[in-house]
């Protein structure tokens, strides 16, 4: 326990609020007061602490953030990876439609992989058509009297355990949650803008 | 951080320039988050703190006084969040101050706020100094002052402007910080 009063300046003179005179006294008591020196010493240990608090570093994507709230014509991540899907298969597209049109070469390729797509597309909607066709007429016969649920569910299985439909589904699911996912609410504030104004954007 | 530097990002920024804005987030986006994360201790909180105070900055940024510093008008506006912030989430408020009738003086109940999950407190403390755990031992409105005080080295003044708080108040906070942080240096005698 510190007795000496003078103690009490000990922090406010190594944070260098003392008034001039004031802490030259107070440093010509603490030179012969081993009370006040001791304190002196305790406290700039933790002055020296306090100095060496590091800086944090936040994740890199909180910058992005930030600048999609303040700058106005930075686009959502949702709409840039829109805008560089489209332009990617519109250049696609071109790129394949001029190598078709003017060289032979890639002509002969690109003709063969448009048939082999168009046999598998060909494929694939004959395969749905017979198993809707299948499923509508099972159906009707239920409906009917003639057929049974059991028969029912054993077309919906066997349909469902075609690799195609599952992936099908899947993928579909994969992708819907995906998009939800992107386009989630983020707990931010969305109001107006009035900087927008001012920053002549 | 120099505040003519600051004044002339503002100034740009005011003029629709998109790379000030940038240069003004990325010089103030480290600091900002450090007392935050200092002051909620959660690294998620954290950063959604910061990027409401750049959005309350950039919409009052017209409205800015230039004489100020740049950097105690930032801190300001994170400040006040944080404790808002701090406010909500304490569900079961003990209230850490007692006040007599007719006195300024305050007086302080050290209680050690839970704060960070015992996990969590370990999951920080093996990356960071031993200052960094000493800050984290204190309870939330000393946490707030000192780091102010000494990790952005603001005045006693700007402190008391930026919390709202009486000056009095506000030195008192920080001595009392400190002479928690030298007892818990000093260790158990």
């Amino acid at each position: 326990m510190n007795r000496c009063r003078e103690s009490l300046k000990v922090q406010d003179w190594l944070d260098g609020t003392l008034a001039p005179e004031e802490a030259a006294r107070f440093e010509a008591h603490r030179a012969r007061c081993p009370e006040c020196e001791a304190e002196a010493t305790a406290y700039r240990v933790v002055f020296g602490e306090l100095r060496a608090l590091p800086l944090l570093d936040p994740r890199p994507e909180l910058f992005d953030r930030i600048m999609d709230d303040v700058l106005p014509q930075h686009a959502p991540r949702w709409v840039k990876a829109l805008g560089w899907t489209y332009a990617v298969t519109f250049s696609a597209s071109v790129a394949t439609i001029g190598s078709a049109l003017f060289l032979p070469g890639p002509g002969a390729w690109v003709r063969g992989l448009i048939a082999a797509g168009m046999r598998s597309l060909t494929g694939t909607g004959t395969f749905v058509l017979r198993s809707l066709s299948d499923g509508v007429a099972t159906f009707g016969e239920t409906l009917a009297g003639g057929g049974s649920a059991g028969r029912m569910l054993k077309l919906a299985w066997a349909t469902l355990a075609h690799p195609v439909v599952w992936i099908t589904i899947a993928a579909a699911v994969a992708v819907c949650a995906g998009v939800l996912w992107w386009m989630r609410p983020r707990e931010r504030e969305t109001g107006e803008m009035p900087h927008v104004g001012l920053l002549g954007l | 951080m120099s505040g003519g530097e600051d004044a002339d990002l503002v100034r740009r920024c005011l003029s629709g320039d998109q790379r000030a804005c940038r240069d003004l987030v990325r010089r103030y986006e480290r600091p900002v988050y450090s007392v935050l994360m200092r002051v909620v201790r959660r690294a998620e909180d954290a950063e959604d703190l910061v990027q409401e105070t750049f959005v309350k900055v950039f919409r009052a940024l017209d409205r800015y006084d230039t004489e100020r510093p740049f950097s105690a008008w930032v801190f300001t506006i994170a400040s006040r969040l944080a404790i808002d912030h701090l406010r909500r989430r304490r569900v079961k408020t003990v209230s850490l101050e007692m006040s007599e009738p007719g006195s300024t003086e305050e007086r302080t109940r050290d209680v050690e706020d839970p704060g960070l999950r015992p996990d969590e407190i370990t999951s920080h403390a093996e990356e960071e100094s031993r200052a960094a755990r000493l800050i984290d031992s204190l309870p939330e409105h000393y946490r707030i002052v000192v780091v102010l005080r000494h990790q952005q080295d603001l005045s006693y003044e700007e402190i008391a402007e930026a919390l709202n708080l009486p000056l009095g108040t506000v030195k008192a906070r920080i001595h009392r910080a400190r002479a928690l942080l030298k007892d818990r240096i000093a260790g158990p005698s």
